[in-house]
Protein backbone atom coordinates (compact mmCIF):
# COMPACT_ATOMS: atom_id res chain seq x y z
CA UNK A 1 0.00 0.00 0.00
CA UNK A 2 1.34 3.44 -0.90
CA UNK A 3 0.68 6.07 1.76
CA UNK A 4 1.50 9.75 1.19
CA UNK A 5 0.56 13.08 2.74
CA UNK A 6 -1.79 15.43 0.95
CA UNK A 7 -3.26 18.75 2.05
CA UNK A 8 -7.05 18.93 1.91
CA UNK A 9 -8.80 22.31 2.14
CA UNK A 10 -11.13 22.55 5.11
CA UNK A 11 -14.07 24.70 3.90
CA UNK A 12 -15.25 25.26 7.49
CA UNK A 13 -11.97 26.38 9.06
CA UNK A 14 -10.70 27.96 5.80
CA UNK A 15 -7.30 26.29 5.95
CA UNK A 16 -5.45 23.28 4.56
CA UNK A 17 -5.21 20.17 6.76
CA UNK A 18 -2.71 17.32 6.33
CA UNK A 19 -4.39 13.99 5.49
CA UNK A 20 -2.86 10.55 5.16
CA UNK A 21 -3.82 9.24 1.71
CA UNK A 22 -3.85 5.82 0.08
CA UNK A 23 -2.62 6.05 -3.52
CA UNK A 24 -4.85 3.81 -5.64
CA UNK A 25 -3.85 3.67 -9.30
CA UNK A 26 -6.89 1.47 -9.99
CA UNK A 27 -9.42 3.99 -8.65
CA UNK A 28 -10.98 6.38 -11.15
CA UNK A 29 -11.85 9.00 -8.53
CA UNK A 30 -10.51 10.25 -5.22
CA UNK A 31 -12.62 9.06 -2.29
CA UNK A 32 -13.61 10.82 0.92
CA UNK A 33 -15.61 9.26 3.75
CA UNK A 34 -18.96 10.90 4.46
CA UNK A 35 -18.18 11.63 8.12
CA UNK A 36 -15.01 13.51 7.11
CA UNK A 37 -16.72 15.33 4.21
CA UNK A 38 -19.24 16.69 6.68
CA UNK A 39 -16.57 17.91 9.14
CA UNK A 40 -14.59 19.76 6.46
CA UNK A 41 -17.58 21.12 4.57
CA UNK A 42 -17.81 19.19 1.28
CA UNK A 43 -21.42 18.85 0.13
CA UNK A 44 -22.66 16.29 -2.43
CA UNK A 45 -22.88 17.92 -5.88
CA UNK A 46 -24.14 15.11 -8.11
CA UNK A 47 -24.31 11.31 -8.38
CA UNK A 48 -22.14 8.98 -10.46
CA UNK A 49 -22.80 5.38 -11.54
CA UNK A 50 -19.81 3.07 -11.02
CA UNK A 51 -19.05 -0.65 -11.07
CA UNK A 52 -17.33 -2.17 -8.06
CA UNK A 53 -16.39 -5.85 -7.68
CA UNK A 54 -19.78 -7.21 -6.71
CA UNK A 55 -22.18 -4.75 -8.30
CA UNK A 56 -23.03 -1.13 -9.01
CA UNK A 57 -22.26 1.75 -6.66
CA UNK A 58 -23.94 5.16 -6.93
CA UNK A 59 -22.03 7.59 -4.70
CA UNK A 60 -22.30 11.37 -4.47
CA UNK A 61 -19.64 13.45 -6.16
CA UNK A 62 -17.87 16.53 -4.84
CA UNK A 63 -14.91 18.64 -5.96
CA UNK A 64 -12.05 18.39 -3.46
CA UNK A 65 -9.57 21.21 -3.14
CA UNK A 66 -6.16 19.59 -2.66
CA UNK A 67 -2.60 20.90 -2.34
CA UNK A 68 0.46 18.78 -3.06
CA UNK A 69 3.99 20.17 -2.99
CA UNK A 70 2.64 23.74 -2.86
CA UNK A 71 0.47 23.31 -6.00
CA UNK A 72 -3.34 23.50 -5.71
CA UNK A 73 -5.70 21.13 -7.50
CA UNK A 74 -9.50 20.91 -7.87
CA UNK A 75 -10.19 17.21 -8.06
CA UNK A 76 -13.31 15.24 -8.92
CA UNK A 77 -14.06 12.95 -5.98
CA UNK A 78 -16.77 10.71 -4.56
CA UNK A 79 -18.17 10.63 -1.04
CA UNK A 80 -18.78 7.21 0.49
CA UNK A 81 -20.80 6.69 3.64
CA UNK A 82 -19.17 4.26 6.06
CA UNK A 83 -21.10 2.45 8.81
CA UNK A 84 -20.10 4.07 12.11
CA UNK A 85 -19.25 0.65 13.60
CA UNK A 86 -16.59 0.11 10.94
CA UNK A 87 -14.55 3.14 12.03
CA UNK A 88 -13.04 1.11 14.92
CA UNK A 89 -11.50 -2.37 15.20
CA UNK A 90 -13.96 -5.24 15.56
CA UNK A 91 -14.84 -5.98 19.17
CA UNK A 92 -14.34 -9.48 20.64
CA UNK A 93 -18.10 -10.01 21.02
CA UNK A 94 -18.98 -8.59 17.58
CA UNK A 95 -20.59 -10.95 15.08
CA UNK A 96 -17.96 -11.80 12.47
CA UNK A 97 -19.17 -10.01 9.31
CA UNK A 98 -16.14 -7.89 8.40
CA UNK A 99 -12.33 -7.70 8.73
CA UNK A 100 -11.13 -7.01 12.29
CA UNK A 101 -9.25 -3.90 11.18
CA UNK A 102 -11.03 -0.51 10.99
CA UNK A 103 -12.20 0.74 7.59
CA UNK A 104 -9.12 2.06 5.68
CA UNK A 105 -10.87 5.42 5.14
CA UNK A 106 -11.63 5.97 8.84
CA UNK A 107 -8.81 8.51 8.98
CA UNK A 108 -7.60 8.72 5.38
CA UNK A 109 -8.66 9.54 1.84
CA UNK A 110 -8.01 7.67 -1.43
CA UNK A 111 -6.12 9.44 -4.19
CA UNK A 112 -7.28 7.97 -7.48
CA UNK A 113 -6.60 8.77 -11.11
CA UNK A 114 -8.63 12.01 -11.01
CA UNK A 115 -5.72 13.39 -8.92
CA UNK A 116 -2.76 11.33 -10.20
CA UNK A 117 -3.39 12.36 -13.81
CA UNK A 118 -2.95 16.02 -12.85
CA UNK A 119 0.62 15.42 -11.61
CA UNK A 120 3.76 15.52 -13.73
CA UNK A 121 5.32 12.23 -14.77
CA UNK A 122 8.22 12.74 -12.35
CA UNK A 123 5.82 13.45 -9.47
CA UNK A 124 3.94 10.22 -10.26
CA UNK A 125 7.19 8.25 -10.46
CA UNK A 126 8.32 9.66 -7.13
CA UNK A 127 5.06 8.56 -5.47
CA UNK A 128 5.35 5.05 -6.94
CA UNK A 129 8.83 4.63 -5.44
CA UNK A 130 7.12 4.49 -2.02
CA UNK A 131 5.88 1.04 -3.04
CA UNK A 132 9.45 -0.33 -3.08
CA UNK B 1 3.56 19.66 4.65
CA UNK B 2 5.15 16.68 6.42
CA UNK B 3 7.24 15.34 3.56
CA UNK B 4 10.24 14.45 5.72
CA UNK B 5 8.08 12.92 8.46
CA UNK B 6 6.21 10.85 5.86
CA UNK B 7 9.54 9.60 4.47
CA UNK B 8 10.56 8.69 8.04
CA UNK B 9 7.29 6.78 8.55
CA UNK B 10 7.67 4.85 5.29
CA UNK B 11 11.31 4.03 6.09
CA UNK B 12 10.62 2.81 9.64
CA UNK B 13 7.24 1.16 9.04
CA UNK B 14 8.19 -2.37 10.13
CA UNK B 15 9.73 -1.06 13.37
CA UNK B 16 6.69 1.21 13.95
CA UNK B 17 4.34 -1.77 13.43
CA UNK B 18 6.16 -3.67 16.19
CA UNK B 19 6.15 -0.77 18.66
CA UNK B 20 2.75 0.85 17.99
CA UNK B 21 0.39 -1.86 16.69
CA UNK B 22 -3.13 -0.62 15.92
CA UNK B 23 -2.44 2.91 17.10
CA UNK B 24 -2.51 6.28 15.39
CA UNK B 25 0.82 8.05 15.79
CA UNK B 26 1.94 11.63 15.22
CA UNK B 27 5.55 11.93 14.04
CA UNK B 28 7.45 15.19 14.31
CA UNK B 29 11.02 15.60 13.02
CA UNK B 30 11.82 11.87 13.16
CA UNK B 31 10.24 11.11 16.54
CA UNK B 32 6.89 9.65 17.58
CA UNK B 33 5.51 12.38 19.82
CA UNK B 34 1.92 11.22 20.44
CA UNK B 35 -0.07 8.00 20.15
CA UNK B 36 -3.80 7.24 20.20
CA UNK B 37 -5.71 4.00 20.28
CA UNK B 38 -7.60 3.37 17.03
CA UNK B 39 -7.99 5.73 14.01
CA UNK B 40 -8.74 9.38 14.79
CA UNK B 41 -10.59 11.96 12.71
CA UNK B 42 -7.83 13.73 10.68
CA UNK B 43 -9.13 17.19 11.57
CA UNK B 44 -8.64 16.40 15.29
CA UNK B 45 -5.15 15.07 14.53
CA UNK B 46 -4.32 18.34 12.72
CA UNK B 47 -5.52 20.38 15.72
CA UNK B 48 -3.35 18.37 18.14
CA UNK B 49 -0.32 18.27 15.83
CA UNK B 50 -0.43 22.03 15.18
CA UNK B 51 -0.45 22.57 18.95
CA UNK B 52 2.43 20.14 19.58
CA UNK B 53 4.61 20.77 16.52
CA UNK B 54 3.86 24.37 15.48
CA UNK B 55 5.60 24.99 12.17
CA UNK B 56 7.82 21.91 12.38
CA UNK B 57 7.52 19.09 9.83
CA UNK B 58 4.98 16.49 11.05
CA UNK B 59 2.82 13.67 9.77
CA UNK B 60 0.51 10.96 11.10
CA UNK B 61 -0.35 7.40 10.30
CA UNK B 62 -2.67 4.68 11.49
CA UNK B 63 -0.40 1.70 12.15
CA UNK B 64 -2.42 -1.41 11.47
CA UNK B 65 -0.71 -4.74 12.08
CA UNK B 66 -2.61 -6.61 9.39
CA UNK B 67 -4.65 -4.08 7.41
CA UNK B 68 -3.10 -4.75 4.01
CA UNK B 69 -4.20 -8.38 4.18
CA UNK B 70 -7.81 -7.26 4.27
CA UNK B 71 -7.99 -4.84 1.35
CA UNK B 72 -9.33 -6.22 -1.90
Amino acid sequence: MILIDIEVYNNIKKLYEIFEAIVDTGATFCVLAGHIAQIIGYKPEDKVHLWQCNGPLVPSTSTLKLRYKKKEYSVESVIIDIDKNYLQSAKADEQCTRPVTPHPLASRIILGKSFLEKLTESERKEILTFLI
Amino acid sequence: MGLESRKWINKHLSEIRKNYPNKTIIVCEGKVIKTFDEPIDPVKINEIARELCGDKDWSYTYVSEHEEEYIL
